[in-house]
């Protein structure tokens, strides 16, 4: 499950140009909206990350960003993106705990 | 059935696709906060790229803890809802 694609990746034949029936139009809207979605969360994400990692890695502002400042940002994007993940598959395993 | 498309009906479905688009809109953001407030209460070392494992169980519990609480507030609310409306009703006669 990739980091911006929705829960669901497996939907298929959303490509298809002409009307087709009512259920492949609205698995295309679906997918539409899944994906202005994920657009919607990446530019929240990174806003996030950015916010973060600042906040934990520059001290005090200097005119440019130096060597160590960079790596720190660098990896506290990995480190940021790795607990995305975390969370995401903690939450969905939560979930299907309680379903069963 | 309404024949134009302006009945009743449509706009209770455009009722019922905002309803949803805000669902999905709150839950994107409730799990982006998750993310933030787990990622500042777990994480503060940058001398490595990749979650140590305690970062990771905390991250774990942390998310788990999250959605517990929010369970629970969800019932309490639940339940203050319903006391509040019975009091309500009880006025009312």
């Amino acid at each position: 499950m990739g980091i911006f694609s929705g829960s669901s990746s497996n939907s298929s034949g959303a490509s298809a140009s002409g009307g087709g029936s009512a259920a492949e139009r609205k698995e295309e809207v679906k997918q539409q909206v899944r994906q202005e979605l994920a657009m919607a969360n990446a530019q929240e994400l990174i806003s996030n990350v950015n916010k973060h990692c600042v906040k934990m890695c520059i001290a005090t502002p200097g005119t440019s960003l130096s060597g160590s400042d960079e790596a720190c940002l660098s990896r506290c994007m990995d480190k940021y993106l790795a607990s995305w993940d975390t969370v995401s598959r903690a939450y969905v395993a939560r979930i299907n705990q309680e379903k069963h | 059935m309404y024949n134009n498309g302006y009945g009743a009906s449509y706009h209770e479905q455009r009722l019922q696709q905002m309803m949803e688009q805000k669902q999905l809109r709150d839950f994107m953001r409730m799990y982006s906060n998750l993310v933030s407030r787990c990622f500042d209460d777990c994480v503060s070392d940058f001398n490595s790229n990749t979650l140590s494992d305690k970062e990771l169980t905390c991250v774990n519990r942390c998310t788990l803890k999250n959605m517990k609480l929010n369970e629970r507030i969800g019932q309490r609310f639940a339940e203050e809802n319903a006391k509040l409306m019975e009091d309500q009703a009880k006025l009312g006669r």
